[in-house]
């Protein structure tokens, strides 16, 4: 097949790439680019481990063709990290022991950022239905649930 | 290709990927207009979109879709074709009485949703679904989904029910269902007993044995037909229940 070429922005930087057609996102970021904040869960769409935000909406990326994403600007993990430290929803996902293996956390951390850009004081049933779509096998997601709440409270 | 939460899914399992693909993110068909009493969604309007509509039975339909990053993915159009148990989306639609615009070069044709679903979902290799039409019809709406857990989860079954009214006497009534048919499907005979009639315990047990009877239900990794079939009576029954218990509504 004829290869393609796709530029969008990843955070700040303009980012061009060749691939072969609908090539997903995911694969873009993990294998073409080094990106490998979102993870590799069930290809499905239904673990959430692969969020990313493309122009600040939440996006499962397996599903999502990277030809979709063209002139848009995607966000991932690595996107927002400051360049020391942490942010304010990685402290509190530290602070309260939200990871484990921290295989989900990114998805999370991603859907964080977009439910708080969206309204920065939510309450529980807000979170809960906002973190729906991302899978935690480790903690139960009370934890979870307590660093996005400090999170937004952090916020105010 | 519309949102891609189906097709990628294939994808990624294996499917070619085809010689040609269209995707239709940039089409303009994502707007709603009104038409003659009924309300015209572009077949890519997403499924976020519709989780604020003002019609409760849409609004809680589209939410009962996946988690928050498939809804802003997923499109109202590509829910029509998605495979049971999904499409929850689409049952409401049905119950609705909800129509398709199926577009090609030269014309716009209409097809009842139901007969979308009767034909097979086919379309013509020349034609695209570019519109769904509601009919803005006063009615007396329930929905439900029940899964396996709590949040997102395929259907055990889906319910959604709409009743208009003549007094306090049923004159219309619709009973779709999702995960019990290849499709959402209606128990037609089960909307034909509340027809003419009102509300009553003993109606509402009646049409759930119905339902439960008539309904063939799927088998697969999410559950039995049988439970289904059971599943699907006692969530109509529940609804119904639902309705007869609220006031003011008509």
């Amino acid at each position: 097949m004829t290869k393609t070429t796709v530029t969008f922005m990843l955070g700040d930087r303009e980012t061009e790439v060749l691939v072969e057609p609908l090539t997903t996102l995911q694969s873009v970021l993990r294998d073409h680019i080094g990106h490998t904040g979102a993870k590799d869960g069930c290809r499905q769409g239904g673990c959430g481990s692969c969020t990313v935000l493309v122009d600040g909406e939440p996006h499962v990326s397996c599903l999502l063709p990277v030809e979709d994403v063209a002139g848009r600007r995607v966000d991932t993990v690595e996107t927002q990290t400051p360049v020391e430290g942490l942010n304010r929803i990685q402290q509190a996902f530290l602070e309260h022991n939200a990871m484990q293996c921290g295989y989900c956390t990114p998805g999370f951390i991603m859907v964080t950022t977009a439910l708080l850009d969206r309204d920065p004081s939510p309450d529980r049933d807000e979170i809960i239905e906002a973190i729906g779509g991302n899978v935690c096998r480790c903690t139960g997601y009370q934890p979870i649930l307590a660093a996005i709440e400090a999170a937004a409270g952090a916020g105010r | 290709m519309a949102g891609g939460t189906i097709v990628m899914n294939l994808i990624n399992e294996g499917l070619p990927v085809p010689e040609v693909v269209i995707g239709l993110k940039r089409a303009g068909l994502a707007t709603e207009e009104s038409d003659n009493g009924s309300r015209v969604i572009g077949a890519m309007t997403t499924l976020s979109t519709l989780t604020g509509d003002s019609d409760p039975l849409i609004s809680q339909a589209a939410r009962a879709c996946g988690g928050w990053a498939i809804r802003n993915m997923a499109t109202i159009g590509g829910n029509l074709f998605a495979p049971t148990p999904s499409g929850d989306l689409s049952v409401a639609l049905l119950a609705l009485d909800s129509s398709l615009r199926i577009s090609s070069q030269d014309e716009t044709r209409v097809l009842s949703l139901a007969d979308f679903y009767a034909s097979g979902r086919v379309t013509g290799d020349h034609e695209l679904v570019t519109a769904i039409a509601i009919p803005d019809v006063r009615r007396t709406t329930r929905f439900v989904k029940y899964g396996r857990k709590a949040g997102p989860t395929p259907s055990v079954v889906t319910v959604a029910v709409s009743l208009a009214w003549e007094g306090a006497t049923i004159e219309t009534a619709r009973i779709a269902v999702g995960a019990m048919a290849p499709h959402p499907t209606r128990a037609e005979r089960a909307e034909g007993l509340l027809v003419g009639n009102r509300l009553s315990s003993d109606l509402i047990d009646e049409v759930g044995a119905v339902v439960g009877s008539d309904l063939a239900g799927t088998t697969d990794a999410v559950a039995s037909a049988w439970y289904r079939k059971k599943m699907a009576a006692l969530h109509v029954r529940r609804l119904l229940q639902d309705i007869e218990r609220g006031d003011g509504e008509r």
